[in-house]
């Protein structure tokens, strides 16, 4: 190459490349501005645009940085869409300045379970639950037993058609009181889960959500309103914790517990206990410390056996002392209802009445064997935190 | 003779470095194949790359120094790395893949530099040099995988394994000081670094604290470096667990897991006597499956270490029930005379071909004379019941077929895994129903909760969720493997790979660009022999695991006969007295002959269970041996007929051989293998080799002129055709068409063509000359020049966006009306980007149309290979120069009329023209093809024909060329 470009020729050249770039970037532009002059500004035809199961999310803002970019409201992520582009929980995605979420309708699941299995122990006991979930899900727990569903867009895991009305008529036809939103977390398809609930609700069906809890208020009151009870899994109480394995914050989901209990919604936690990770006996009792004062003592709280799974597989299962330790230092912390799942062992199976100590509900693995309520009430006339019928 | 002696242990270290290394990152991902493959294929590649730096000046001191002291602390560094970044969590794959870049960067670096310098420093002996040196290299990697697989790997720990060569290099040198100077301070401090290395990888302590970093806060009981990885017992709390290769093996609770596994399959029977379980022995488990009265159990380990560590962990009130043996499973059915109510296997997931043999219809065929009248085979699959993704379905289906296969009844469950049964007689899906459940009532399985999760839909969805046409899981078409590989993969995001796979490719061809070839044939046919030679002894390694089980020892024989072949070959080659050119010929035929043969000789060896293992260790060890020898003959009589400088060509050899060998191993195991089967792998190395062939067969004897004969020119045309009708026909079956459609859609592949693009503008600003004129510069370009592997890649990137609308356009005439095309297809996508680049940068003379154009670059690939001439000066030829005018004209007539989105004015118009061209749908069209084949006959007489004749971006810049001239020789004049 000649060394000596001179002054014209660099000139030249400069003009070249400089207008290539400014064309090309230009075309670039173009492309994007046709396809968004394009767009309608009904929103349902543009929903249409993507696709059947495709809906207006319920809480989003306009952004203002991008071309049709929107910020999402729904959850503490608070993510920036892109147009485009999805939020994190890979299911609400940004079209021409509106946000739609891509799961409405597309369950993956629809099965019934029992209801101890969730586990809910103090909500219609023996009963079975419609269990419905769709793919996606805001948090990225490593050790997901339900990887499969929660860390899959929507419509690459969707099996059935089964928009709130049949999610209903389905409740009907498998003659069970409730439906559950569970596996992933109900959030990935919030408005899915809120217009079936609403329906239900009326219906008189109950509802029950499955959740890690990771929701605004604001969403969070709207949709507790047909809600009639949550299991919130309060993975840990250390803020590192989250931050380091869910990849979210401790304070919304305390946050969480305490807006339900005040809004009357029955809540029930699970603490799912991780070698190493979530097994200090001092944080499990600050914990039930928290419980106690800020949601009262009548709070069941779960420990449940971890077991490796998705990415966390070097660790062990939690071994049967570290539950049982954990168990009672609840009781000690001044809990009244306290369980032990996922794990055979006698202690943390079955309901006792705080007051004459009796077992009032007897359990077996996942089933009831010996139900002692009566309306609600241990024989002895104490009553029983719960909802009953 | 001291590079000889140098060459021999830089082989001895290098290979027993990659064996320990291996090792590691296989515990990490329990011996995935793919994670196994891929890091070979690193090893080779970096290997590869660092050879092509003959240039660089190093001090041999500073390379010692890395020989000694790096394999240690890589090692130990790894470890750190693993548990500090990821502490109890799965690496991504990717991210491990750059992590073990990163560790083998300076050693690859520093073995890849030595070997073309050895070459060099051993020059002396003339004429064998480069041979003696490959020999040598060789022979020290033959006594590694020796010393390896018959010492090494049984009695020592990895640290220990990497301190020998450290040891050897320090003593060889410290001997080599005695000698001339005698005990000055250098050679003091020579021993204390011996005996500070001695101390360092010989204490068990520092083994077991690096390792157990992979399992923080849990008591490190016992880590066994075994034939089958790395087993650790950890204890933490009171729970101790097993790992094998980091997944968890046993453990003592008992959960609903347990309960399933032993009574989903034991109730199904009034009575149990017997029964074998092959693996997956735990306390817990035993506690549930004796809770049967009758049962008597035979226990089968393969590992001999695991099965001593289970048999310790087992509580002594199980044991007078139970009976253990360690033997490969296969080996055990064969002599076995026990008749089994049950044979239950708990085996780890399919993860490796290992494992994926005991999921076969073969091994279930052997299974079959064990069993009592209507015993039971058992096994599970961990899968999300509420859930199967179509990965798990297409897993579930491969191994019920195989079942299927085998036996009369078989019935899918569902729980928290999926369980296969399979018997001749009746099987009940009603478990509540059984009387074992009511009479030793298990504390999860109560038949309300049976009855509740046993549910006729979910039977009926599992059963339905079986693919019709699933194909059967069988010993050398492993599909189940392939499927749980996938699942695998897909924890992880993939989006990644592509990115890497691109980084890949690009350092491998910018380190062949530097190369520079006088035989561009030769080149070809060594690296295809080194990638067919690679991956046909990979299919011997796996087939042999497949055949007689896994173990360390004998796969390091197996790889030893293979470079005891290369050292026979580059050794005896120098005798030979045929010619170099029949040599080469022959080693190609040779390969080809084998590649053909190779399914044969497995089949056969898979149909004679009565051999001996001995036997079969010793045919596949003679095959590998032979593979070697061919590989390495050839390398050497390529070599002797490229060398003039002696370093440029074996870094040239070494580099092609050490490229191909990694392409090889990794798409052997990453890719083919999985996806196509072994019989059908073979054969693609076959084809390879037949291709090589004849492209040898057909090119001029090397150094003779070479001259484009008619014979040259219709074979380009024949090869150019062959190839568009293979693309030709994957677009026009509907099948394929629809992935090659979604595939030329993908955005990430028009990111990855603009940014070639980018990449090219620069390289074309930076290299070109633009004070040579045009002409000159089009013919001289593809010589000699690093742009003209760009120019392949970038011809092959563009070919799917280029061929695609000759066959799927919309528009009968492709490429020219993308902008009123409503269909966009590839190209219609690309254009916006294409065209403004194209005017600009053609500003300077045709820069654009001669080096970036895709058509442009497709057209100039078809006259390489046609080797075809320009044949301007015609009159026909004037003629032709009028009609892209014509053209462009009428394109600009178009696009303005059209340009508006005047919706009336397209109407109107469609009334017309637009109607005819306009057919609707991505149809194939004859006329189009038939034109394409005349455009590529055209070729061969007029080079780029579409660009001189058609195209309207070219004639356009044309145009304003010749106004440009116009205008300066006006100015001048
Ligand atoms: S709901 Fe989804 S999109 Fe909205 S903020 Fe949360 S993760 Fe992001
Ligand atoms: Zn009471």
């Amino acid at each position: 190459m000649s060394t000596d470009l001179g002054k014209r020729k660099f000139i030249k050249q400069l003009l070249i490349g400089g207008g290539g770039t400014v064309i090309g970037a230009a075309a670039v532009k173009n492309l994007l501005l046709s396809e968004l002059n394009a767009a309608h500004n009904d929103p349902s035809a543009a929903a249409a645009e993507l696709g059947k199961f495709a809906r207006e999310a319920k809480y989003y803002e306009p952004n203002k940085h991008g071309i049709g970019a929107v910020k999402c409201v729904l959850c503490p992520h608070g993510c920036d869409v892109d147009d485009g582009e999805r939020g994190r929980c890979r299911t609400r995605q940004a079209h021409h300045g509106r946000l739609y979420t891509m799961a409405y309708g597309n369950a993956c699941s629809a099965y019934v379970d029992p209801i101890e299995k969730k586990p809910l122990n103090h909500f219609l006991p023996g009963t079975n639950i419609l269990s419905i979930a769709t793919g996606g899900c805001n948090l990225r727990c490593p050790n997901c037993q339900n990887w499969e569903i929660s860390q899959s867009r929507p419509e690459d895991v969707a099996r059935y058609d089964l928009p709130p009305q049949k999610v209903i008529a389905l409740s009907r036809v498998k003659q069970v009181p409730s439906i559950a939103y569970t596996y992933s977390d109900p959030l990935a398809y919030y408005e899915y889960a809120y217009d079936t609930a609403a329906l239900a609700h009326e219906q008189g069906i109950k509802n029950v959500l499955v959740t890690a809890g990771y929701y605004n208020q604001e969403p969070l009151r709207d949709i507790s309103r047909y809600i009639d009870a949550v299991h919130v899994d309060l993975k840990s109480f250390s803020d590192y914790f989250y931050k380091e394995v869910p990849h979210a914050r401790l304070k919304p989901v305390l946050d969480t517990i305490v807006t339900l209990k005040s809004l009357g919604v029955w809540v029930e936690l699970i603490h799912l206990t991780i070698p190493t990770l979530s097994d200090d006996l001092k944080e499990i009792k600050d914990m039930c410390k928290w419980v106690v004062n800020a949601v009262g003592d009548d709070t069941p709280v779960h420990f449940s056996r971890f077991h490796p799974a998705h990415k966390m597989l070097q660790l062990p299962p939690t071994s049967a002392d570290t539950l049982v330790n954990a168990h009672d230092t609840a009781l000690a912390a001044g809990l009244h209802y306290v369980y032990i799942g996922n794990i055979l062992l006698d202690k943390g199976q079955h309901t006792y009445c705080p007051s004459c100590k009796q077992p009032v509900i007897e359990r077996r693995g996942y089933t009831v064997t010996a139900n002692r309520l009566q309306g609600g009430h241990c024989p002895c006339g104490n009553k029983i935190a719960g909802v009953w019928q | 003779m001291q590079a000889q002696l140098f060459a021999f242990l830089l082989g001895f270290i290098s290979l027993t470095y990659q064996l320990v290394i291996v090792r590691e990152f296989a515990s990490f991902y329990a011996s995935n194949e793919l994670i196994i493959g891929s890091i070979m294929a690193c090893w080779l590649l970096l290997t590869g790359i660092a050879s092509t730096c003959n240039k660089l000046r190093i001090n041999p001191l500073a390379l010692a120094f890395i020989l000694i002291f790096y394999p240690l602390s890589s090692l130990i560094a790894l470890r750190f790395l693993h548990a500090g970044f990821f502490a109890v969590l799965t690496i991504d794959p990717l991210t491990s893949l750059l992590l073990s870049l990163i560790t083998l960067l300076p050693f690859c670096f520093a073995v890849g530099y030595s070997l073309p310098q050895l070459v060099n420093a051993g020059k002396q002996f003339p004429n064998s040099s480069f041979s003696s040196i490959y020999a040598w290299d060789s022979l020290g990697s033959v006594g590694a995988c020796i010393c390896y697989s018959l010492l090494l790997a049984d009695w020592f720990s990895p640290l220990q394994i990497l301190s020998l060569g450290s040891i050897i290099i320090l003593l060889l040198s410290g001997a080599s000081f005695s000698k001339s100077a005698a005990y000055t301070p250098k050679a003091l401090s020579y021993f204390t670094l011996f005996i500070f290395i001695i101390i360092f990888a010989w204490s068990r302590n520092i083994e077991l604290f690096t390792t157990g970093l992979s399992y923080p806060q849990q008591d490190l009981q016992n880590v066994t470096f075994s034939q089958h990885g790395y087993i650790v017992q950890t204890k933490q709390q009171s729970t101790s667990s097993v790992f094998v290769n980091s997944q968890l093996l046993s453990t003592d609770s008992v959960s609903l897991e347990t309960e399933e596994q032993a009574h989903y399959i034991l109730a199904q029977r009034e009575q149990v006597k017997r029964m074998l379980l092959v693996s997956g022995g735990s306390n817990s488990l035993f506690t549930e499956l004796l809770k049967y009265p009758l049962l008597k159990i035979d226990y089968l380990e393969s590992d001999p270490d695991l099965a001593a560590i289970i048999q310790a962990t087992i509580s002594d009130k199980y044991k007078s029930r139970l009976t253990f043996y360690a033997e490969d499973p296969y080996k055990f059915l064969s002599h076995a005379t026990e008749q089994y109510d049950i044979i239950m296997l708990a085996l780890p997931t399919p993860s490796s071909f290992y494992i994926n043999r005991l999921y076969t219809t073969e091994f279930f065929s052997m299974l079959y004379p064990h069993l009592s009248a209507d015993g039971i085979v058992a096994l599970r699959l961990s899968a999300n019941i509420n859930y199967l993704t179509p990965e798990v379905s297409a897993l579930i289906s491969s191994i019920y077929k195989a079942l299927a296969e085998n036996f009369k009844n078989n019935l899918l469950l569902p729980g928290s895994h999926v369980y296969l049964l399979a018997s001749q007689g009746r099987l009940n899906p009603d478990i509540a129903a059984l009387p074992a459940i009511s009479a030793l009532k298990p504390f999860f399985l109560t038949p309300d909760y049976l009855r509740s999760i046993i549910t006729l839909e979910r039977l009926a969805d599992l059963q339905s969720a079986l693919l019709q046409n699933a194909p059967v899981n069988s010993n050398f078409s492993p599909v189940a493997y392939w499927h749980y590989a996938r699942i695998w993969l897909s924890q992880f995001s993939q989006s990644a790979w592509w990115y890497l796979f691109c980084a890949l490719l690009g350092g491998a061809l910018l380190a062949l660009a530097k190369l520079h070839t006088k035989s561009t044939v030769l080149a070809f046919s060594c690296s295809t022999t080194s990638f067919a030679c690679l991956g046909l002894s990979l299919l011997l390694l796996f087939s042999y695991q497949i055949l007689s089980g896994h173990s360390f020892a004998d796969l390091g024989l197996l790889f030893g006969a293979y470079l005891s072949g290369s050292f026979c070959g580059s050794y005896f080659q120098i005798n030979a007295t045929v010619t170099k050119r029949k040599q080469i010929l022959g080693a190609d035929a040779l390969v080809l002959l084998l590649s053909l043969l190779l399914p044969t000789i497995i089949f056969a060896l898979s149909r004679s269970y009565q051999l001996s293992s001995y036997y079969i260790l010793l045919i596949v060890a003679a095959l590998n041996f032979s593979l070697g020898a061919i590989q390495a003959w050839q390398l050497r009589a390529i070599s002797q007929t490229l060398s003039t400088d002696l370093r440029e060509a074996a870094s040239f050899i070494f580099a092609l051989d050490f490229l191909a060998a990694a392409l090889g191993a990794f798409s052997i195991s990453a890719l083919l293998l999985p996806l196509i089967g072994f019989k059908a792998c073979a054969y693609v190395f076959c084809s390879l080799k037949v291709l090589s062939l004849c492209v040898l067969y057909l090119s001029a004897p090397i150094n003779s002129p070479t001259e484009a004969s008619p014979k040259r020119k219709w074979l380009g045309l024949a090869f150019s055709l062959a190839v568009l009708a293979l693309l030709g026909a994957l677009l026009l079956s509907d099948s394929t068409y629809q992935y090659i459609n979604a595939f030329t859609l993908n955005p990430n592949y028009h990111l990855w063509l603009i940014a070639l693009m980018i990449a090219a503008i620069v390289a074309i600003v930076i290299t070109l000359d633009s004070s040579v004129e045009l002409e000159a510069q089009l013919t001289a370009l593809p010589r000699s020049n690093g742009l003209v592997i760009f120019r392949w890649l970038y011809f092959l990137s563009f070919l799917p966006a280029l061929i695609y609308p000759l066959f799927r356009c919309v528009f009968k005439i492709p490429f020219l009306f993308c902008h009123v095309c409503p269909q966009r297809c590839v190209f219609g996508h690309l254009r916006p980007y294409l065209i403004p680049w194209a005017l600009t940068i053609n500003l300077e003379r045709r820069k654009w149309c001669y080096n970036l154009c895709p058509l442009g670059t497709l057209q100039e690939c078809q006259a390489k290979a046609t080797k075809s001439q320009n044949y301007v000066h015609s009159v026909l030829g004037k003629f032709l120069d009028f009609l892209p005018y014509v053209i462009l004209a009428l394109t600009v007539v178009i696009y303005l009329v059209v340009w508006g989105g005047d919706k009336a004015a397209v109407n109107s118009l469609s009334s017309s023209w637009y109607e005819y061209f306009y057919a609707g749908s991505n149809d194939p069209q004859t006329l189009v093809i038939v034109s394409v084949i005349m455009l590529l006959i055209i070729g061969l007489f007029r080079r780029r024909s579409f660009c001189s004749l058609l195209c309207p971006a070219g004639a356009l810049s044309g145009l304003l060329l010749k106004m440009q001239r116009l205008m300066s020789h006006k100015r001048r004049g």
